[in-house]
């Protein structure tokens, strides 16, 4: 037996000296060298595409925003200014359909090319190009022939955009279009270096091949885990720019990654869901409007909903506050409109503001409710159910709004969740009586949200048709007099509230941690962040 | 011997084949379009990402094309990532996962090997209790509890390991730890049963009474016997290990292939569910073959690649 414990001591030292070598080789975590101005960020997932004809989400177009520069840079208030961009200055014709861009003469390509108009009327023609199948082409159905280029029912050449030489880029659009020039700042509508992509293809897949013209250039990209931008020197405005790096892990986990913001390992990132209420209450999480609006929809071809004083019974029933203060609790703003504020930066008003409260007190819903069982010869209602994509947060919500139609209408609702992709199925179908659904401004107007709902629309969801309201949409549409649209658009906000095919719950919020080191992070109110003029303070 | 590697091989591909049709005709039974989002995009722009992808043909000539694709080992693009095609994230990413699995492997069979068998030769005792104990703990605490659990003690509060990511050995040992961990209960369980019962045979008795020392006793023929069904789970085990796993490597934000049998699922990126799917069956197998080929050098009995009456 002696013998075992000899054994049994080697298989214990073993245990034990693995065990040592394997803490020694533990690296304490590099410490901040003083104000060196690299900016740390979390990307949470790979971007799926840096290049601007393909990239159609957030994560690729937060990088690509300082990689890549549009005609217009939006400014540090999200406007548009003349110079801020490629474009030097610009000419609009009296119809408000042909733009005359001059591009400056002292921006380059970080391989040395000039900018010139040729890449921007090339860039357009890729993203329409049905070839390139770039998902965001309807980014460019501004331009006229655009839609039919991406149908494959018009030519590259009759697309209304055109290089007269190489500075001199001409734009005709479709329809007059108030904010074409906040447009040319986003993302789909950046420039290629026309040269780099012929020779080469996949130019954007890999850090050594990629070409940008904006204030940083692609350093590394290791996929999965890290994209690194280095400032670009050859950019015309560099001395506006301070960070000298930025880079963007990727760490998707969201208790992981704020460990790593409080060992100071990452600079910016958005609250973990748990946590996001006591960090607004504590002051270290910030919470900002996006231009978002959270929302259920009812299906009008349902027996029950197309009644539109049961719709309008249901939606008066949702107690937004409660939902924000006790359900979400991320500091949304409950919404008494569709439209949510800050989408009209060019109309001088803010249509929120504008347009009021249009969703009548809760006292009123039964009245709706009698009015409408009435209508339909019902005495009272059947169950009725709440489709939502499988979620912790959207189920909170969907229980709340339970309890609420129960206690509020005496209705008995059941709740269904899909996965994603199901449900996405579900809600184009029609095959449901209440879906969730969430939309984001695509740019800063009313119009983002309101023309959803013209009949036939593609992301009308509730089948929602009202010719009256057509008509004001199409009205606004054919106009760049921002006062006659506003009208409009005001009256159709109404009339789609008044109708209640969809019922808005709340306006999105983002809510961000920050080291305080970190200053002049620009947030624009559609949801984009601009690290460009981003610096280090400490 | 040659002639078993060949069958072996030829077994391969047909299984493959097996497991590539079912997977996707499966995968294209399932609700769901890997180009819908929250804002549907134009008709014709999706057209032209089906034309795009050949998701426009019928799906027999889909079936077929990427058969012809597949005999080019060429597993397609993804229609996720625009940069990457799924040759590119399977070169990427597996060798990350690899090392991490070969790590967790080794920490997995070495711990559990030898606490299974301290256990087993020091029965109802303290050591063996607490072997035991921790095997049991190691089977039933998910990784999803264990890996912030050890980020919280041992990066955060002690500082002797990163937090997350990957680079150094440092960012390995603690997610190799992790994924170890409930093999290693496994492996440690079986282990001890299987001492046990190796440790009551006759042969054992003749061998101490033979006068053989302890160590060979346990070594020579104790170990050796009841090692075999470890070895028999080796096989999958190593696959799942090496192909990497979602969780562990979400929580340590690792470059890994793990989240890619998760994430092309939900978004539908059917060159990427084929993909992973191919290439966890081919390591399986693989995995499986030289399992047989242990056995045979292990125990002299089994002899591969005779068709034994």
């Amino acid at each position: 037996m002696r013998k075992t414990s000899k054994w049994l001591l080697l298989i214990l030292t073993i245990i034990v000296a693995s065990s040592i070598t394997l803490v020694a080789c533990g690296s304490g975590t590099s410490e901040d060298e003083a104000t060196e101005q690299v900016l740390r960020l979390n990307a949470r997932t790979e971007p799926p595409s840096l290049d601007p004809a393909t990239a159609s989400d957030s994560t690729s177009f937060e990088i690509l925003r300082v990689l890549m520069e549009g005609l217009v840079r939006l400014d540090k208030d999200g406007k548009v200014q003349q110079g801020s961009g490629m474009a030097e200055s610009w000419e609009i014709s009296d119809d408000q359909l042909t733009y005359t861009f001059y591009i400056k003469d002292n921006v380059f390509w970080s391989n040395g090319d000039p900018v010139t108009a040729q890449d921007f009327e090339y860039a357009w023609k890729r993203v329409l190009n049905p070839d390139t199948a770039a998902d965001y082409a309807y980014q460019l159905y501004y331009l006229k022939n655009g839609e039919a280029y991406n149908n494959g029912e018009a030519t590259a050449d009759e697309v209304g955009v055109k290089a007269l030489d190489d500075k001199t880029l001409e734009v005709v659009l479709e329809a007059p279009t108030p904010y074409f020039l906040q447009l040319t700042a986003f993302g789909t509508l950046y420039p290629v270096n026309k040269n780099v992509v012929e020779s080469n293809p996949d130019w954007a897949a890999d850090a050594s091949t990629y070409v940008s013209n904006g204030p940083f250039t692609l350093e590394t990209w290791e996929h999965d885990s890290e994209v690194i931008v280095k400032k670009n020197e050859d950019y015309w405005n560099k001395d506006a720019v301070k960070l000298s790096e930025i880079s963007w892990v990727m760490v998707n986990d969201s208790n992981t990654a704020y460990q790593l913001f409080l060992n100071n390992e990452i600079d910016i990132d958005s609250a973990p869901q748990e946590l996001t209420y006591e960090l607004i209450q504590k002051g270290e999480a910030t919470s900002t409007p996006i231009l978002g609006t959270y929302m259920y929809v009812f299906n009008t071809q349902d027996e029950i909903f197309k009644n539109k004083n049961i719709r309008k019974a249901f939606s008066i029933a949702i107690d937004r506050d409660a939902i924000v203060n006790q359900v979400t609790k991320g500091g949304q703003i409950p919404a008494y409109g569709f439209v949510p504020p800050g989408s009209s930066p060019d109309m001088g008003v803010d249509f929120r503001e504008y347009n009021g409260n249009l969703i009548p007190d809760v006292s009123e819903a039964k009245k709706y409710l009698e009015l409408g069982l009435k209508e339909l010869g019902l005495t009272e209602l059947p169950t009725v159910t709440i489709s939502y994509n499988t979620s912790e947060g959207h189920k909170k919500i969907a229980e709340a709004i339970q309890a609420m139609w129960k206690q509020n209408l005496g209705v008995d609702v059941e709740l269904t969740n899909q996965e994603w992709k199901v449900f996405l199925e579900t809600l184009n179908s029609g095959d449901y009586q209440i879906g969730r659904h969430g939309w984001l401004g695509d740019y800063m107007d009313p119009m983002t949200f309101l023309d959803m709902y013209v009949t036939g629309g593609r992301n009308n969801s509730p089948k929602y048709s009202n010719p009256e309201y057509d008509a004001l949409i199409e009205k606004a549409k054919s106009t760049a007099d921002q006062k006659v649209r506003l009208e409009a658009l005001s009256k159709a906000e109404k009339i789609l509230l008044d109708d209640m095919a969809v019922a808005p719950i709340y306006f999105y919020t983002r809510v961000y941690i920050q080291q305080d080191y970190v200053k002049g992070v620009v947030r624009h109110g559609d949801g984009a962040t601009d690290y460009t003029w981003a610096y280090i303070e400490k | 011997m040659l002639k078993f590697i060949l069958r072996r091989l030829g077994m391969l591909v047909v299984t493959l084949w097996v497991i590539v049709t079912l997977t996707f005709f499966l995968m294209h039974a399932i609700p769901g379009d890997p180009f819908s989002k929250e804002g549907r995009m134009p008709e014709a722009t999706k057209e032209n990402l089906m034309k795009y992808y050949g998701l426009d043909k019928s799906l027999p000539e889909q079936y077929v094309s990427y058969l012809i694709k597949l005999t080019k080992f060429d597993l397609g693009p993804s229609y996720f990532s625009k940069t990457q095609s799924v040759n590119d994230i399977i070169a990427n990413n597996f060798p990350v996962s690899a090392r991490l699995g070969i790590q967790a492997l080794t920490i997995a069979v070495m711990f559990g090997v030898a606490l299974g068998t301290v256990a087993a030769l020091k029965h109802n005792s303290a050591l063996d209790y607490t072997a035991m104990v921790i095997a049991v703990l190691g089977v039933s605490v998910p990784n999803i509890v264990l890996a912030p659990l050890l980020i919280n003690v041992f990066s955060v509060k002690l500082g002797w390991f990163p937090i997350a990511r990957w680079g150094t050995f440092a960012h390995t040992v603690l997610p190799a730890t992790a994924l170890g961990v409930q093999a290693m209960a496994v492996i440690a369980r079986l282990m001890r049963s299987n001492m046990l019962e190796v440790l009551g045979q006759d042969y054992i008795r003749t061998a101490r009474a033979k006068g053989l020392s302890q160590f060979a006793v346990v070594w020579r023929h104790t170990i050796r016997n009841a090692i075999m069904p470890v070895i028999t789970i080796l096989g999958p085990l190593t696959a799942a290990l090496l192909t990497g796993t979602f969780v562990v490597e979400q929580i340590f934000a690792i470059p890994g292939m793990g989240k890619y049998f998760v994430k092309s699922v939900n978004n539908r990126d059917y060159p990427v569910i084929l993909g992973t799917t191919i290439f966890y069956s081919a390591v399986l197998v693989t995995a499986n073959f030289l399992v047989d080929v242990a056995y045979g050098l292990i125990d002299p009995r089994i002899k591969v690649g005779v068709r034994g009456e």
